[in-house]
């Protein structure tokens, strides 16, 4: 069981009902005894009335003055009854008509009660004492029947249970609604996570309640920390590149020397490492020239990075191509903040460009459509382009076109990966108004 | 004695005319001539549902007759007799 809900409903509904039984079990209580207080109040008034309607004839034998007595010790059965024990004949009211009472002798100043059982099924609370008038000893017994009272403590005792239900019931309910009251600041940081996700935000909202502030610290503090080591790593790989690549021209001028090439397959072999020592550490440098200082999250805001990436690429290529050539790249982006990882898009948009500069005579066009959600990406140069041979075994990956332009092979199987953490489409193709390659992609987030 | 205890007791019953019909009851139930009351009330419950609201024992040509008049929850009062000795229903009549 591992609902805070439930564990919290369980605690009140144990509570509440241990309340109520301790409640019940005092109000009922204090209800028979109160009833019964009553009752034996009455009986006190009726020996006091009886007693005086009681006298001592002529003869020396009691008798009751009649018409001094309340009806109700006259009709039968009707749950008040008393007995006049003496040494003579015993009396007993008209109610009791042919039943008696199990009434012994008391003593004069001893009185006693107790309950018995009465005729029709009563329950009778009896109360007698020894009195003495006019020289006669006597025992005058009242009893009343409780029948009544019991029944009217049954029914309190339904009407409590239900009630207690009720408000079980309701309680539970308000705690309910309290509950999921409390728990929406919850629901709230999971839609900031959420936003946090997609780079909206860089931390977490700390208007929380006490309660989870410390847990959102924490999450804000591991952010921190996360964006931190990212940004190092990402240093540390570009000042690794930077820095291997004094030895990795060393090494292509040992390749050139005459001893080295009198090995051919010594030669041919250092030639393919540095090769490829060279095409990674390209890639990785253009990574950490690309990324910036940015946020790391799902946010790409194209308008934001387009300038600075084109500029890159300009001047990239302006500065390695001894020769003047007038590249010109044209780029068209909405204003819409996507939901892709800024680094995946920059990777994907930084290869697509650098291939098409590589290739393009003098233009380059880079356009991006769609929404939020979606991306449509098309790349496309004025270059010689690929025949539809080439576009087949671009698919497969790390196939070079041209051995000659180094990279070129890399840079589409990065896009190809980029394309596929996605499920999206890459297309090549060529370019209907440019003549060169044309490269578009469709991207499409889950939204998480 | 006899004389002056029922002389006594016509006196006495006067007002409720009847004031010694229980003592009756008692030795005749005693001697076994009559049936308990409770045995006549039960019986007159099953056929009258209601509230016992009087119970009179009159000796009508020898024969003991029990007269059990019942409050219903409809507000009327039915008067049934019952023979005291059997339990047998005699009469049974809505009093208007």
């Amino acid at each position: 069981m591992n609902s805070v809900q439930q564990r919290l409903q369980l605690g009140l509904a144990a509570s509440v009902v241990l309340l109520m039984l301790l409640l019940w079990w005092l109000v009922a209580g204090a209800i028979e005894k109160f009833g019964e207080a009553f009752v034996q109040s009455r009986l006190e008034h009726d020996v006091d009335s009886l007693l005086s309607t009681l006298q001592v004839d002529e003869n020396g034998v009691l008798q009751l003055t009649p018409g001094r007595m309340t009806n109700i010790y006259r009709q039968p059965f009707s749950g008040h009854y008393f007995v006049v024990l003496s040494d003579g004949e015993t009396l007993y009211s008209r109610s009791l008509w042919d039943e008696s009472l199990a009434v012994s002798r008391l003593p004069k100043g001893v009185v006693r009660q107790w309950n018995t059982q009465g005729p029709a099924g009563q329950t009778l609370l009896v109360w007698a004492g020894g009195f003495q008038k006019q020289g006669q000893h006597f025992t005058l017994a009242v009893a009343e029947d409780l029948t009544p009272l019991s029944e009217s403590l049954v029914r309190f005792n339904w009407y409590f249970a239900g009630l207690s239900l009720l408000a079980l019931l309701v309680l539970l309910g308000v705690q309910h609604y309290v509950v999921r009251r409390s728990f929406r600041p919850l629901e709230q940081i999971l839609h900031e996570v959420k936003n946090l996700q997609q780079g909206e935000v860089g931390e977490l909202s700390e208007h929380v309640p006490a309660e989870v502030r410390p847990l959102v610290r924490e999450v804000n503090h591991l952010l921190r920390l996360l964006g931190e080591r990212l940004q190092r790593s990402r240093n540390a790989l570009g000042n690794l590149a930077h820095a291997l690549k004094g030895p990795l021209s060393l090494l292509t001028r040992l390749e050139q020397q005459e001893n080295v090439r009198a090995l051919p397959d010594l030669s041919a072999d250092l030639k393919q490492q540095t090769d490829s020592i060279r095409q990674l550490m390209d890639r990785e440098l253009k990574r950490a020239r690309l990324m910036g200082q940015g946020v790391p999250g799902v946010r790409f805001a194209p308008q934001e990075e387009m300038p600075v990436l084109v500029d890159v690429l300009q001047r990239m290529f302006a500065a390695t191509d001894g020769q003047e050539k007038r590249l010109k790249i044209h780029w068209q982006a909405p204003d819409v903040v996507f939901v892709f990882d800024r680094d995946d898009m920059l990777e994907l948009i930084g290869n697509l460009l650098d291939n098409a500069c590589k290739w393009a005579n003098h233009q380059v066009r880079c356009e991006l459509q769609g929404d939020e959600y979606h991306l449509q990406l098309v790349v496309e140069d004025d270059g010689p382009g690929c025949g539809d041979e080439e576009i087949k075994q671009l698919t497969a990956r790390g196939v070079r076109i041209d051995e000659a332009a180094p990279g070129h092979g890399l840079g589409l199987a990065i896009v190809r990966d980029v394309v596929e953490i996605y499920g999206g489409v890459l297309t090549l193709g060529r370019s209907p108004t440019l003549g060169g390659l044309r490269v578009s992609v469709c991207l499409e987030s889950a939204r998480t | 004695m006899v004389l002056l205890l029922g002389l006594s007791g016509l006196f006495v019953l006067t007002p409720g005319l009847s004031d010694e019909d229980h003592q009756q009851a008692r030795r005749l139930k005693e001697l076994g001539e009559i049936l308990p009351l409770e045995d006549i009330i039960k019986a007159a419950k099953a056929r009258q549902p209601g509230r016992v609201i009087e119970v009179e024992l009159e000796n009508k040509k020898g024969r003991y007759v029990y007269e059990v008049e019942l409050l219903n929850a409809r507000g009327e009062v039915w008067e049934l007799y019952f023979d005291a000795a059997t339990g047998e229903l005699i009469k049974r009549e809505r009093e208007d």
